[in-house]
């Protein structure tokens, strides 16, 4: 889970080679699938050369091409049974993995692809101040045997300290909104994780939320008869809890979800 | 509550076998030496929560309490039921908090005593990797007794090569140059602020 790859100070470019190719494993099992920008973010490479990577994978057998229409055409790739075999080797914990395309909610590309990109960017940014980062968990990983309300990531930090993820890519209101923020703030305050960072690539969005935190906040409940939400009462967020609440604004994130509007030529990053 | 909890381990501990427990009987003793000296490290850290107060307050942190109440004071079953899933969860994953939470959760369902607040102390359980090293006391004074009385213990050379692991992981933890050390300097709380 390390940013760099953790091999790059070996002479040997043949090792070199098969510690990226073991990275990319490690990162795509847990993720599920992924694109060739993210893993280029997370191994810290050039597109280029993270999509001959990537090729050279897929003729290994370990890796798999997936056609999609969401992120304008950019290919996934998922794990093989071989690749998922390869994967479990490298001593990455076990989930239920499945192999099949059909497994992927294409509903949730650009959603799951974007957590997978700001995930990478904090690992990288804590990996710059000599904090490493052992462990990720996306939602689908979380889910097993958790029916609350999950964020879209979790970060495991050497000493088992933790940090949640929100990928926003529409912007919530009203009642939506502050069940949101309450929900963190309720995370924060019991101890689950140490930070939550809440990312999109609409600065508005993160304008309005922090407005918002800093505001009063409406408490709800669902009725457990009706099952709708009733408003409880309000509240205001304590500071120290605000302050480990990130709002971060990623332009950047055009190039990974739209490669061709905004990637090679109109923005800086890299396209998928 | 030794007893019960040597009973409970011996029976959840799969694969016994009378045929290998003089072979077994034998490693236990050679590991006798490791898991005295991780009583004593545990022992220390025991006294470390003990002293994890609440600077405005004055009172002792409420996981402290907590852990008192369910480990120390309580007699029911659900004890050593609640120890053993710790413990497998130590030896399969430290850090996999959420899967100790399901486990737990199950241990706790088939157990006579419910432990029915638990589940509201997430935060405990969010702490549980560092401070489950308590929970070893009871293993190490299990096996301890085990060996010095009467050598009944049935454990196969699975469970005994997870033992040395885990006495090698809490070794390594302990020592100055170790992973978990280093951690511990590096200013984490302010990489995270940071973010």
């Amino acid at each position: 889970m390390e940013s760099k790859n953790p091999r790059a100070g070996l002479n040997n470019p043949v090792q070199r080679g098969i510690g990226k190719a073991e990275a990319a494993l490690e990162w795509i099992y847990p993720s599920h699938f992924s694109t060739t920008a993210v893993i280029a973010k997370h191994l810290q490479i050039e597109r280029t050369n993270a999509g001959n990577l990537l090729g050279r994978l897929v003729k290994q057998g370990a890796l798999k091409r997936v056609e999609c229409d969401e992120l304008q055409g950019a290919n996934l790739f998922m794990l093989t049974p071989d690749g998922v075999e390869e994967a479990l080797l490298l001593g990455v914990p076990a989930w239920e993995y499945d192999t099949r395309p059909s497994s992927i909610n294409h509903e949730r590309i650009r959603h799951d692809i974007g957590v997978q990109w700001i995930a990478s960017h904090t690992i990288q940014s804590l990996a710059d101040k000599g904090v490493q980062v052992t462990r990720m968990e996306p939602d689908h990983i979380l889910r097993d045997g958790s029916p609350g309300k999950l964020p879209d990531a979790v970060l495991t930090l050497e000493g088992g300290h933790k940090v949640s993820i929100e990928f926003e890519r529409s912007e919530k209101t009203g009642e939506r909104l502050d069940r949101f923020l309450a929900s963190i703030a309720d995370d924060l305050a019991n101890g689950s994780y140490a930070k939550t960072i809440v990312a999109s690539r609409l600065p508005r969005i993160v304008k309005n939320y922090t407005d918002r935190l800093n505001s009063v906040i409406t408490l709800y409940e669902k009725n457990p008869v009706s099952h709708r939400w009733q408003a409880i009462g309000t509240t205001t967020v304590p500071s120290e809890l605000k302050a480990r609440i990130s709002f971060k604004h990623f332009p950047e994130l055009g190039a990974v979800l739209s490669p061709v509007t905004w990637g090679r030529k109109n923005q800086k990053g890299v396209a998928a | 509550m030794k007893v019960l909890f040597i009973l409970l381990f011996s029976a959840v501990i799969s694969g016994c076998n009378d045929n290998n427990t003089a072979d077994l009987a034998k490693a236990l003793n050679d590991n006798a030496h490791s898991i005295l000296e991780i009583k004593a490290e545990i022992s220390a850290l025991r006294a470390r929560i003990v002293t994890d107060t609440d600077p405005k307050t004055g009172e002792e942190a409420q996981f402290s309490q907590d852990m008192r109440n369910l480990l120390m004071t309580s007699a029911s079953a659900s004890i050593p039921l609640l120890a053993i899933a710790l413990l497998i969860q130590i030896i399969t994953s430290i850090t996999h908090t959420r899967k100790m939470e399901s486990l737990l959760k199950i241990v706790l369902t088939n157990s006579e005593h419910k432990l029915a607040d638990l589940g509201k102390h997430t935060a405990l359980l969010d702490h549980l990797s560092e401070k489950i090293l308590d929970l070893l006391d009871f293993a190490g004074s299990a096996l301890q007794d085990q060996v010095e009385v009467n050598n009944q213990l049935r454990f196969t050379k699975e469970d005994l090569n997870k033992l040395d692991e885990l006495i090698n992981r809490l070794k390594a933890g302990n020592s100055p140059n170790s992973p978990l050390q280093e951690a511990k300097q590096k200013d984490i709380p302010g990489a995270i602020d940071s973010l």
